[in-house]
């Protein structure tokens, strides 16, 4: 009978194998959906037929696990870690087809791109991605308002702040800022930089020379930014998303707008039918009126085709078909979007007629878009960018500490096997109170024994005891010692592993800053979080003392949101939005400094993980922290009365002794997932926590799938074990009545 | 005192009930007036976001998929969990100091430490995004929690019941299957309940083992909610999320309304006699 149904079981879940290779002759292009959605390249894809094209906003996260599944689509435009994938051959060198034709075949495929928009994949005379956006970064102003008030537009940053100023005094913010985003900093802080440190300077501070961030060129640019946002900025502004501040910009909430030149094709529902779009150049912080608009800032959207996917011939013709010259004019002329196609732009609206007189009228073009960057400058610049529109350091010290993280790159890229000892004393710390711990709590398990055990027949173990043995150690122990094993490796997950040794464990403990931010984001959230859980419960258990149907009904209510998993992370995303429920009650009850306040920024993500932590965990403490005290007997609380006990005084002497084991096992349990935890530092902070908010769980995740340093992501993985198993000791030794 | 306390636990029922209530409301309004005004009373009502999530967000597939993973995945975990359970209780096994240690750091091993590796050996068996895949890791991961907790339920039990089924010519397999797997159902059933609810909501595997393009329409709920705040992000309007977020929790709602009491029961008695 067993057998059968076990036969049975395996029968059924063998039909869940039968889905994939649906679509193995297809080619995959998966693409990111941002607002401007995939029409153009959907309509493409059905014209030239046996193209699967899909997308969506986190599509790099899934293809990042895809091409470690080794699985790639063949074109995509996914933001991943293409220097890697080059190094390593797994980008297409689009060179041959870029010297034949194009698709209609009036001229080399080369020839359809403009100037420069090539080079920036470009080595070796290999060219691993082509350009098709092409993005130019703009004031967007509200054009109307500015001939109502006759406002002007600026050539220069001192105009630009006078006008701001005159703006602000008319009673309106003057720009809208995407602040959640501080990529959005970006466009304004390169700019100021190229013009006051010229064209070389610049270029050098891209290759991460020696002095080309720490000089007075690029502290004046970081200042100019930081007075900017410090005094224009539209209050609230830092913690909306980029739709959102463009929104009270088309909504005439502000006069400004700093974006790229995707913005029309974004936000084309949203624009309001009477708004009239402007648009000027990014003002020159230098006295010299003509250098604003004659150089512009650009970049380009680039499409990938990958080498080992299964036809990646097919996946370039995709690419000629949607770049030859008559079909991308439909994407122009419907999204109203600048693309990286000779000619094309012609085709914009009146909308963007200030726009392409800016790309006319350029003598020049720079941008990051244009030049390799180093990718371990991408977290650095990030970080930098967040501490300069919060204030929280100076340009000076900003400029300084650029210029140490390019020279440690420097440095590593120079010798690459070396560790920085950076934090010794750190690490001796870590490793001795985890060894301190494992030794002071380790002792020799005790396992509960039956009194009259039988032994099994053969036959009988079989069925009983080996499936699931099997199964526990092939899908659990197994991997769980092959990580292990892992740690000691340096791999990409792409090309061959090399044997490191405790190379991996060195990087993270003595070199690693991120590293040890995020072990002390674990040790705050193991701290504070199981403490407060663990006192709401008792306190909460301890009202709710009479367990009658009142008391158990709300015990039920209370304990629901622990069943809620990640919807109660996504549930408080929403009410902690700045515009959202939490801030508009708060406000309502004349707290006003919560009108707009961002819970979830940087600065705010940790305490702001409390009350949703006693939201949906304390349920489970409490209900077993009730159960305990119905153990208490009723007569030892009677005769605390007749002795004349106060509350405080029974709770103590009587019930607590009973609530103790209890209650520390919760905390325990409280404090173990503390240290796993993982979920929601991921998903509120939308898949891309900063370097400063990461636990250990999100950094594992970004250096696996991310970076793709997988040996060092299992080393984080084996010191998330080493914690807890300190801590499981120690929880055995502090109450040996409990387990 | 009496008031306050009284007072206290109002408060907090509330506060765990408004946001579930507010999610719910704002669902049934069409977006731009949540934007206006969040904590308003509805003043038109729509259905409109029900049907984005089902139609464009695919939720209804997600459903089935979700559905599919947590009934047998909660199967298995049982049936095998116990069947353990049942054994470590009942008999003597070879090695059994090294399988219940084995059992005892399945319980303290992290998710993250297990995830790669598996990726890996999931890949090599082909059989990486795909539900059989996910279903076995849960079933892994979550045997050792079923055999905690059903170990002592087949240990209390009196062994005098196991003495009359042999002589009632029962082998070991047939008195676990007739005698002892249906004494034990109150400590089954809530096992079930909590690993189901567990891995209905399960997100970081799901995440790792369901992301290529071939799982596309293989995902679970949390997958398709997590997809849903990037793209409401992007298109600036929540509506879809909200209905999202109350398509997911309806079931548990539901589930937790008929059988709390169970549950919270079973907890509490496994609680205290630890």
């Amino acid at each position: 009978m067993l057998t059968r149904l076990v036969l049975c079981l395996f029968l059924c879940l063998g039909l869940g194998l039968g889905v994939p290779g649906a679509y193995a002759q297809d080619v995959e292009v998966a693409l990111f959906e941002g607002g401007e959605g995939l029409t153009y390249f959907r309509q493409c894809a059905l014209e030239l037929g046996q193209v699967n094209l899909y997308g969506d906003p986190r599509i790099s996260e899934k293809l990042r696990i895809r091409i470690l599944e080794g699985k790639p689509p063949e074109v995509s435009n996914a933001n991943l870690p293409y220097e890697q994938l080059i190094a390593k051959g797994h980008i297409l060198d689009l060179q041959p087809w870029l010297n034949g034709p194009n698709w209609e075949g009036t001229g080399p495929w080369r020839d359809d791109f403009l100037p420069g928009s090539l080079e920036r994949y470009a080595q070796n005379g290999k060219t691993y991605a082509l350009p098709v956006q092409y993005v130019v970064q703009a004031v967007y102003y509200n054009q109307r308002l500015f001939r109502e008030r006759g406002w002007e537009t600026p050539h220069t940053w001192s105009q630009w702040t006078r006008l701001c100023q005159q703006i602000q005094d008319s009673g309106l913010p003057p720009l809208a800022f995407q602040g959640r985003y501080t990529y959005y900093a970006s466009p304004l802080i390169q700019h100021a930089y190229y013009h006051l440190a010229g064209p070389q300077a610049y270029r050098e501070q891209l290759q991460l020379k020696p002095g080309s961030f720490d000089n007075p060129a690029m502290i004046e640019a970081l200042t100019l930014v930081q007075q900017l946002a410090k005094k224009y900025f539209q209050p609230g502004s830092l913690g909306m998303s980029h739709s959102e501040a463009q929104v009270e910009f088309l909504q005439g909430r502000a006069a400004m707008l700093v974006c790229g030149s995707w913005f029309k094709s974004e936000m084309r529902d949203k624009i309001p039918p009477d708004f009239e779009l402007g648009q000027f150049a990014i003002p020159a912080p230098t006295s010299s009126p003509t250098r604003a608009g004659k150089a512009v800032q650009v970049g380009a959207g680039y499409f990938f085709v990958f080498s080992h996917s299964a036809q990646p011939a097919r996946g370039v013709d995709y690419l000629r078909f949607i770049t030859s010259r008559n079909k991308i004019r439909q994407l122009v002329q419907a999204q109203d979007l600048p693309v990286a196609v000779v000619g094309a732009n012609r085709y914009l609206s009146k909308d963007l007629a200030q726009l392409a007189r800016m790309l006319e009228q350029a003598t020049t073009s720079f941008g990051e878009g244009m030049t390799s960057t180093d990718p371990g400058m991408v977290q650095v610049w990030s970080d930098i960018r967040f501490d300069l529109l919060h204030e929280r350091a100076t340009p000076a010290q900003l400029a300084q500490r650029l210029e140490s993280a390019a020279q440690r790159l420097r440095q590593q890229s120079a010798n690459p096997g070396a560790i920085a000892w950076l934090f010794p004393g750190r690490a001796m710390l870590l490793l001795g109170s985890l060894l301190a711990l494992l030794l002071w709590g380790a002792r020799k398990p005790q396992y509960q024994r039956g009194q009259a055990l039988r032994t099994l027949t053969q036959s009988d173990l079989l069925l009983l005891a080996a499936p699931p043995l099997l199964v526990y150690s092939l899908f659990f122990l197994v991997p769980s010692l092959l990580a292990l094993l892992a740690a000691g490796f340096q791999w990409d997950g792409l090309g061959p592993a090399t044997w490191v040794g405790f190379h991996n464990f060195g990087q993270l403990l003595l070199a690693s800053p991120t590293f040890w931010q995020a072990l002390a984001n674990n040790l705050f959230l193991m701290a504070c979080i199981p403490a407060a859980v663990t006192l709401w419960s008792l306190f909460f258990a301890v009202l709710l003392q009479p367990n009658q149907a009142p008391q158990r009904a709300l015990r039920a209510l209370f304990f629901f949101p622990h069943l809620m998993g990640i919807g109660s992370i996504l549930v408080w995303q929403q009410l902690y939005h700045p515009q959202g429920p939490l801030n508009q009650w708060l406000t309502s009850l004349g707290f006003s400094g919560f009108a707009n306040f961002t819970w979830l920024s940087q600065d705010h993500l940790y305490p702001s993980l409390l009350p949703l932590a006693l939201w949906s965990a304390s349920g489970f403490q409490l209900v077993l922290t009730c159960a305990a005290l119905t153990q208490v007997p009723q007569e030892l609380y009677e005769a605390a009365h007749l002795e004349g006990a106060n509350g405080w005084q029974k709770f103590w002497a009587v019930s607590w002794p009973y609530l103790k084991p209890t209650v520390w096992a919760g905390y325990f349990l409280l404090v173990i997932s503390a240290v796993k935890s993982f979920e929601s530092i991921w998903l509120l902070t939308n898949q891309e926590p900063t370097s400063q908010v990461h636990v250990l769980g999100t950094l594992l995740m970004q250096t696996a799938f991310a970076e793709l340093r997988l040996g060092e992501a299992t080393a984080i993985a084996v010191i998330l074990l080493g914690l807890v198993l300190a801590l499981q000791a120690a929880l055995g030794r502090s109450s040996p009545e409990q387990m | 005192v009496r008031w306050l306390t009284r007072g206290l636990l109002l408060g907090y029922a509330l506060a765990v009930v408004a946001p579930l209530m507010w999610i719910l409301l704002s669902s049934l309004r069409p977006s731009a007036d949540v934007v206006a005004d969040p904590l308003g009373w509805p003043q038109r009502w729509t259905l409109s976001n029900f049907e984005d999530a089902f139609v464009q967000a695919r939720f209804a597939r997600y459903f089935v998929n979700s559905l599919y993973v947590t009934v047998w995945s909660t199967l298995l975990t049982v049936l095998l969990g116990s069947a353990l359970a049942y054994s470590t209780a009942r008999f003597r096994l070879p090695a059994s100091g090294l399988t219940q240690a084995a059992l005892a750091i399945g319980l303290i091993i992290p998710l993250q430490l297990v995830v790669l590796p598996l990726f890996f050996m999931l890949k090599w068996m082909g059989l990486l995004g795909t539900h059989t895949g996910l279903i076995l890791v849960y079933t892994a991961s979550g045997i050792p929690y079923a055999v905690l907790l059903l170990r002592g339920f087949f240990w209390r039990l009196p062994q005098e019941l196991y003495e009359a089924a042999v002589l009632d010519g029962c082998s070991p397999v047939q008195a676990f299957w007739k005698i002892f797997l249906p004494l034990a159902r109150p400590g089954i059933t809530t096992v079930a309940l909590f690993t189901a609810l567990s891995i209905y909501n399960e997100y970081f595997l799901a995440f790792i083992f369901l992301s290529g393009q071939e799982s596309e329409s293989l995902r679970t709920l949390p997958l398709g909610l997590a997809d849903l705040t990037m793209v409401s992000q992007y298109h600036a309007d929540f509506g879809q999320l909200y209905a999202g977020l109350v398509l997911v929790m309806l079931p548990s709602v539901m589930l937790y309304l008929l059988i709390h009491r169970y549950l919270l029961e079973g907890l509490s008695e496994g609680a205290v006699k630890g």
